[in-house]
């Protein structure tokens, strides 16, 4: 393995603490777009014990929405979110209705719902392919704007994500937090059969619950557009290091996961200070793994909660 | 002329069906006797292909390139077993799609041994030279042969070996001690038996299995890239799995024929009113739809026993 920063990489002049401070900002950029996609796929986990491999494509869903508020139809950023919250929004409830409650009812395993998602997947990747073809998109955002503090570069997409993800990411920790809607999501994921005895509206928490995931995916979809470019493929390549995330956060925890999402970003940005830029995501990966063997109810969870 | 009824057509389709058929029948010794949800299978396959193309590369005859690489895959196998084989079952399936993820990408990055995205070119040395001697060996025999036929031939002959093999175990008691050890893993620790000893053999055949598939998948290509080996090719398999049936090796066969046909097949058919890349798109939502369809209405696949089900985590 290329051990050692390489050549080619600009490191400037006094080096280590601009290099530490520029990977940050990078990584709580990639890492808050993570954190917002952790969020949802660990509550459905969680909650509908639903492993939801087409996580990664209800992200990439989210962009292409927004690319076509943003771009097509020339509107604003801020109408290109709502476009992404809304679209995913309802799928994930559609999805709900039309195959996961049915697939409850009958009984369904753990692996059979997840083998499913797998199929899901293949569909509504190649579904965006279909429509939108294989071209990398971009939305309508200034791609040559940037600053330049202390020798730092900090782009307009960086200071959108990190702001705007900042806001959104503290708004749900507040919701989860203070809401009877929160408590109750939390609840259920820790424990189904309590909370239905304390009288929760479950079926009601698992509306809400496709609607917050889905809507933290379609926001995190237009992130990632920004903050890179958009795909078909986005989410997919998201997807495992979101699942590191959930899994670092402990599977359920909605703040995990949120805590979870912007360490996986941070690691795997810090990494490039070691490794060669291109084998960041193999270090998400093997943080994963890490956590599984070592910790595998998370950094938060608790060890009873694992069978 | 109609693709459907050219030579080359069939053969690369039914070539393309041996490979999938190959490596699916490693993954049906993991998923359908062990019940072990491996996302991470192709990473297998990626190192049996590698290790074949770097040895044909260097010269080595075939004989001596399909043990080594057997060898790679098992070895392979067992590394990523010891660590994860105790794992919960949804677990052990996410850290296996991360472990392969990071075995492409490390072929991706390591450009000096393995050609990195530029690829690795020119792998058949040696089976050509092979291949040639088995063509003039027929045409001296006044039999001219098309030049894909040996390897057809050989990838559905390797096929049979393997499903021969996997039935012979079938019929020993390593077999029925990893369906206990699949069924209920306390009541077979109870009685003596090493679950993870079984669980590991078990994770060592198919990862030998999947770099025999790699091999092949070698010889039809002759140039191996990164990209070959994304996780889809573990979801095709799966595909291929649910179709056939967990615990059929004959559903596996057709599963690998009809899957390979949808997936690599009608990239050469003409459909009026689309795009080439539209119809690449549309033929993997074909394949989502039959995974959804079958895993909600026929999880057993169409030639597996209920029995033979285990899917729980």
């Amino acid at each position: 393995m290329a051990v050692g920063a390489t050549d080619s990489l600009p490191i400037a002049a006094g080096g280590g603490v601009e290099e530490l401070l520029q990977t940050t900002i990078n990584g709580l950029a990639s890492g808050s777009i993570l954190a917002l996609g952790a969020i949802g796929l660990s509550l459905v986990y969680g909650i509908l014990k639903l492993v939801n491999f087409a996580h990664g494509d209800f992200m990439t869903l989210g962009g292409y929405a927004a690319f076509v508020v943003n771009v097509t139809l020339g509107l604003p950023l801020i109408a290109a979110a709502l476009g992404a919250i809304v679209v995913v929004a309802v799928l994930g409830l559609v999805l709900e209705w039309a195959i996961w409650r049915p697939m409850r009812n009958r009984g369904a395993g753990i692996m059979q719902l997840l083998l499913m998602t797998i199929g899901l997947a293949f569909v509504l990747r190649n579904l965006i392919l279909f429509v939108w073809g294989g071209e990398v998109r971009t939305l309508d955002v200034d791609q040559t704007q940037a600053w330049h503090p202390f020798g730092l570069t900090i782009s307009l997409n960086q200071v959108i994500v990190i702001t705007a993800a900042g806001v959104v990411l503290v708004a749900v920790g507040l919701l989860l937090k203070l809401t009877r809607l929160g408590k109750s999501m939390r609840a259920m994921s820790d424990n189904q059969d309590l909370a239905e005895v304390a009288g929760i509206n479950t079926g009601r928490v698992i509306t809400y619950t496709w609607i917050l995931s889905g809507s933290l995916a379609g926001l995190a979809g237009m992130f990632a557009a920004i903050n890179t470019t958009l795909s078909p493929n986005t989410g997919w390549f998201l997807l495992l290091p979101i699942f590191a995330a959930v899994v670092l956060g402990g599977i359920g925890n909605a703040y995990g996961a949120l805590v979870g999402g912007l360490a996986i970003g941070l690691v795997q940005e810090w990494s490039t200070m070691i490794f060669v830029p291109t084998y960041k995501e193999a270090v998400g990966f093997a943080v994963l793994i890490l956590i599984l063997l070592v910790r595998p109810q998370g950094i938060f969870g608790h060890r009873e909660r694992t069978a | 002329m109609d693709p459907l009824l050219a030579f080359g057509f069939w053969a690369f389709v039914l070539t393309v069906a041996g490979v999938f058929a190959i490596f699916t029948l490693g993954l049906q010794v993991e998923v359908g006797d062990a019940g072990l949800i491996n996302f991470g299978h192709v990473a297998f396959m990626a190192i049996g292909a590698y290790a074949m193309g770097l040895a044909l590369i260097a010269g080595y005859p075939v004989w001596l390139g399909v043990p080594w690489a057997l060898i790679c895959g098992a070895v392979a196998g067992v590394l990523l077993g010891i660590p994860t084989l105790r794992l919960r079952a949804d677990y052990f399936a996410i850290t296996s799609i991360a472990a392969a993820e990071i075995v492409r990408i490390t072929i991706l990055n390591e450009q000096e041994t393995t050609g990195g995205s530029l690829g690795l070119r020119q792998a058949s040395g040696p089976w050509r030279d092979f291949n040639d001697d088995v063509l003039a060996f027929f045409s001296d025999l006044g039999i001219g042969l098309d030049r894909r036929v040996p390897l057809l031939v050989m990838v559905w002959v390797a096929a049979g070996l393997v499903a021969l093999l996997l039935w012979y175990l079938g019929k020993t008691p390593w077999r029925r001690v990893l369906r206990a050890v699949r069924e209920n893993e306390e009541a077979a620790a109870a009685v003596g038996k090493p679950v993870f000893a079984y669980k590991l053999q078990a994770l060592a055949l198919g990862s030998a299995i999947a770099a025999l598939a790699g091999v092949f998948f070698t010889l039809q290509n002759t140039t191996l890239f990164p990209e070959n080996f994304e996780p889809i090719v573990t979801f095709l398999a799966f595909a291929i799995l649910i179709l056939g049936g967990f615990g059929s090796y004959l559903g596996v066969v057709v599963g690998a024929i009809v899957i390979s046909f949808i997936f690599a097949g009608t990239r050469f058919l003409d459909f009026p009113g689309l795009e080439s890349d539209e119809v690449a798109a549309l033929r993997l939502v074909v394949i989502g739809l039959i995974i959804m369809a079958l895993m909600a209405f026929r999880p057993q696949g169409l030639f597996g026993k209920k029995e033979e089900l285990h899917l729980d985590a």
